[in-house]
Formats: C-alpha cells, structure tokens, sequence
C-alpha cells in the first residue's frame, strides 16, 4: 500500500530515513544492517520505492513514489560505537506503527539521538581500565603486569573522552593515547619491577584496537558488501599503525622492547 | 595440565574482559550480562582449546562459533535485541591486538622477516574469527540475503 505524500511531506520522509541510516553507521552498526533498517522504515512509511547505497562514510539515497522523485547524498560525520543507539533503532524500527507520518519519527529519532550514555564516564573509564588489566593476565601476566595495565589504560581512556570531545581526527587520537599509555606503563613496571614488563605495556594500549570496526568489516563481506568491508578493513588498519607509531616513539625515545 | 580453577580464572578474566568493552560500546544495561557471560564462554572454549593442543587459529574458530551461536540463541530469546551486541563484545578478547603491534614493532627494526610472521598470524587471526561469525550464521540464518 502507498501513501499519497505531498513533496515536503517525501523529503521529510527521505531525510529522516537517511538520518537512521547514518546514525547506525555512526554508532558502528555494518553497512547491511544500516540499508536493511532503512528499507524496514521505508516500507512502515509506505513509500513507493526507497534505493540506497550506502558505504561507512558516505550514503545515496533515492525516493521514489508517484511522480514525485528526489535524491540525496549524504556524509557520515564520525565513525564511532554506540550499541544502546542500535539496538534502540533497531526496536523502533520493528515497533513504530503503520500510520507513523515522517515528522512523527524523526521526534522518535530526535529523542533516541539525545539520549544520555548508558554509563557515566568514570564508570566507563574503571570498565576500561580492568579490562586491559584482565588482559594482562590472560597474556600471562600477573599483579604487577596487571596494576600497570590497569592505570595506564585508565589514563588513555581519560586522555580519549577528553580528545573526541575536542573532535580531534581518531588517527591523532589513537597515536596520542597509546604514546601516553606506552610512558605510563614504561614507568610503573619499573617502578613495581614487574617481571614481565613487556605484557603490562601491551595490554595497556588494548583498549584502543578498533575492534567493532575489524568485526563489521567482517560482517560486510560476509555479506557480499566488499566495498564497506574494504573501507572499514582500511580504517581498522590505519588506526592500528597510528597506535603502533604512537607506541613506537615511546620504545624508541626509551630503548624499552616489548619483543 | 588445565585444572578447573584455570579455567574459572580464564572465565572470570573474559568477563572483565567483555564487560569492560561491553560498557565502552555502551551496550544496554539489561543485555550487558548476556553479552559478558557469552564472552567468557568463547574465551573459556579457546582457552582450553589452545591447552589441549590445538593451534591458536583453529581454537579462535571454535571460540568466534561459539560467541556466534550464543549470541543468536541470546538474541532470539530476548527479542528485539541485535545480534551485533552480543556477538561483536564477545569476540573482542580474541581480535589479535598484539601480533599487530608487533608486526610494526618488527618492521620498525627493520626486522622484515618477523614482521611478516607477526602480520600472517593477525590475519590468520582475523579470518579464522571471521570463519567462526559465518559458520555460525550459516548454521542459524539459511535464506541468501540480497
């Protein structure tokens, strides 16, 4: 069934359905899994036809219904994570009634948007922080290795929410919190004379590995989407280099070997 | 030897492990402990895996199945919940971080052949997480999606 929608009525229509799109890719949803809430919406909205192409950085999206016809391209600002931001889209999606009008949802999407996080910031950083120490100790590590891990990684994550808030580029980011990470732990595993000196340091530069971006790279090729999937697999691995230069100077300025 | 209380510290340490990074994703509170508990049984699984002999790709595998079978189980019960969150958290204590670092460490000492060693380890690594997240979804979601 196809709703008559007047021309404003469509463009509200074609933006509000981009805008979830991109919110999914910025909270580090895959490609598929952005196109296929849109397509979801589209049908909900009873638009005629609804095409997109969408890639981690950039979308096209393309209404059709009636006469009427109208085309956009869109940027996706910033690539970062936010699993409550996905799921509460994905919910909605499935939730939101037939006869929702595109102005009715995008104050459903405004009100997701807005949402505060799930956790408050030092609640995030503690997080953070054990879990680089729990990985210290899976590596092989033991107290020592663990307390430096646990410190340095709380600092790093201190050190990125400053640095996203600033909007600074994640490259920067990346090689800037693994260096202070890296001059972190290279002084408390001196200090506690940890015996495995080099497992304390590693673990603390962890929490920066782009995980969800490798994982959803993954998931893009799996689903014939090579593009995305060569996008995100190129990011992952440029924000890795940068935390190895950041790390690296640190080793070199020191002389310390994590090898 | 794998004695049970090393396998209870492996399991408590894949919790910190996903929880911590659960809580970075800004999973929701309600699915946090599903998606910890699901880490720590794939990293548990890969543990013993690696200890009973197996290479540390073919234990990534069985470990990235498991997150994956457990993570559609979870998501199908709670409804409404995607399986991204359970399934992306679960597998973060197995992305191979460290041969990556130390793959530019190597290269940095110009030390090519190292590096070369360390950068074939992370991908194998990489795909043998990959096969393990389709396998899973092969097993679980039969149609072709266009």
């Amino acid at each position: 069934m196809i709703k008559e929608y007047s021309p404003s009525e469509l463009i509200e229509a074609l933006n509000v359905v981009a805008r979830v799109g991109i919110l999914m890719l910025q909270s580090g949803a895959s490609s598929f899994r952005a196109k296929d809430i849109m397509d979801r919406i589209a049908a909900k909205l009873a638009i005629e036809q609804l095409d997109t192409f969408v890639t981690p950085t950039k979308m096209i999206v393309i209404v059709n219904n009636g006469q009427a016809n109208y085309t956009r391209a869109f940027k996706v600002p910033s690539l970062g994570v936010n699993m409550a931001r996905v799921s509460a889209l994905e919910v909605l999606s499935r939730a939101m009634a037939d006869s929702t009008s595109p102005a009715e949802l995008t104050k459903l999407v405004d009100e997701i948007e807005q949402r505060a996080p799930e956790y408050p910031r030092f609640v995030v950083i503690g997080a953070v922080a054990i879990a680089c120490g729990a990985f210290a100790v899976i590596l092989g590590g033991g107290l020592p290795e663990f307390a430096t891990a646990t410190c340095a990684a709380a600092v790093a994550q201190w050190l990125r929410f400053r640095m996203i808030a600033l909007r600074l580029s994640p490259y920067l980011i990346a090689a800037t919190c693994s260096a202070i990470a890296a001059t972190i732990s290279f002084g408390l595993v001196h200090l506690l004379n940890a015996p495995l000196p080099h497992l304390g340091l590693i673990a603390s530069v962890l929490l920066l590995v782009p995980g969800v971006p490798l994982v959803t790279a993954i998931l893009d090729f799996m689903h014939f989407d090579f593009i995305s999937g060569m996008a995100r697999s190129i990011f992952a691995a440029l924000i890795l280099v940068n935390i190895g230069i950041g790390m690296l100077v640190v080793l070199v300025l020191t002389g310390f070997s994590i090898l | 030897m794998l004695t049970l209380s090393d396998l209870l510290l492996q399991g408590l340490l894949g919790l910190c492990v996903t929880i911590g990074f659960g809580i970075l994703f800004n999973v929701p509170r309600d699915s946090l402990a599903y998606g910890g508990v699901i880490g720590a049984v794939g990293h548990v699984l890969r543990f013993a895996l690696r200890k009973a002999g197996l290479s540390n790709e073919v234990a990534t595998f069985f470990g990235a199945l498991a997150v994956g079978l457990l993570g559609y189980w979870v998501s199908h019960r709670l409804q409404s919940k995607p399986r991204m969150i359970f399934t992306v958290t679960g597998i973060i204590s197995m992305v191979p971080g460290i041969p990556a670092y130390e793959m530019i460490i190597y290269f940095s000492h110009s030390d090519t052949l190292n590096g070369i060693q360390s950068a074939v380890r992370a991908v194998l690594a990489t795909g043998a997480i990959a096969a393990g997240l389709s396998t899973a979804r092969l097993l679980t979601e039969f149609e072709h999606r266009e």
